[in-house]
């Protein structure tokens, strides 16, 4: 599963900042998670209309939500990520918002 | 039912016995979401908690957006209803149609799983009628999916 890499200007960034809130830079994710109702044909779609991701990426992630029990489907600040999962639960989705592990 | 593709559009037939059928799961949805029971697991699954093992952030994310969300999720349950023709017959679909029918038909079937208890392992009764209704809500669903995503 992709996960988001740092750039060399935001590490450059984050090593001049205090411990505080280099902590609270730390990406937070979306993660969906496997249910037993949801179609796969239903998730690839959500995936894709959702964030605009290709069918083969969608596809990739609603397998890894159907084989692993949950993928990382989106990653930024804390706010973006509560839009991102609100939006999912409007689709039925079951999503939470973490730290980036 | 049957879906046709037309330019743009999605063009559904729907017998009588299926535009009755989906007319009442509607209308009773519809009733439930009116006055939700926060404890009911049909609408916890509704409104899944935006933290896991974080209540206070679960809280916090609950204030900030389910009143929307259900204001959402009835919007357009009624709208669907309104679109649905008696009797059975035919009706267009553009995309943002579609896709509100994708999510109203999701929503049935996510609260009549939870209450038939739909796991992954288990085969459900087919001598249930609410099996049956289910099995097809998930064929309807999977149908117009297929011709959305193309």
């Amino acid at each position: 599963m992709s996960t988001p890499t740092v750039t060399p200007q935001r590490e450059a960034a984050v090593e001049h900042q205090s411990d505080e809130s280099a902590e609270a830079d730390r990406p937070w994710v979306t993660v969906v998670w496997n249910d037993p109702v949801n179609l796969m044909s239903y998730v690839t779609h959500v995936l894709m209309k959702v964030f605009g991701y290709p069918k083969d990426k969608a596809t990739t992630l609603m397998l890894d939500v159907h084989h692993k029990g949950r993928a990382v489907v989106s990653s930024g600040p804390r706010e973006r990520m509560e839009g991102d999962t609100a939006t999912l639960h409007g689709y039925g989705l079951w999503a939470t918002i973490q730290h980036d592990s | 039912m049957r879906v046709r593709r037309r330019a743009a559009l999605l063009r559904l037939e729907l017998a009588e016995a299926e535009s009755s059928l989906l007319a009442g799961l509607l209308e009773d949805f519809a009733v439930m979401l009116a006055d939700p029971d926060p404890a009911d697991p049909v609408i916890r699954r509704l409104y899944p908690d935006g933290y896991r093992e974080d209540e206070v952030a679960s809280a916090e994310y609950r204030e900030l957006v389910e009143r929307d969300l259900r204001a959402e999720r009835s919007g357009r349950l009624q709208l669907c209803r309104a679109e649905l023709p008696d009797g059975g017959g035919r009706f267009s679909l553009d995309e943002e149609a579609a896709d509100r029918w994708l999510r109203v038909l999701n929503d049935l079937r996510l609260a009549l799983g939870t209450r038939l208890g739909v796991s992954e392992e288990d085969e459900l009764d087919g001598t249930d009628p609410a099996v049956n209704i289910y099995h097809w809500l998930s064929a309807v669903q999977d149908l117009l999916v297929e011709n959305v995503m193309g």
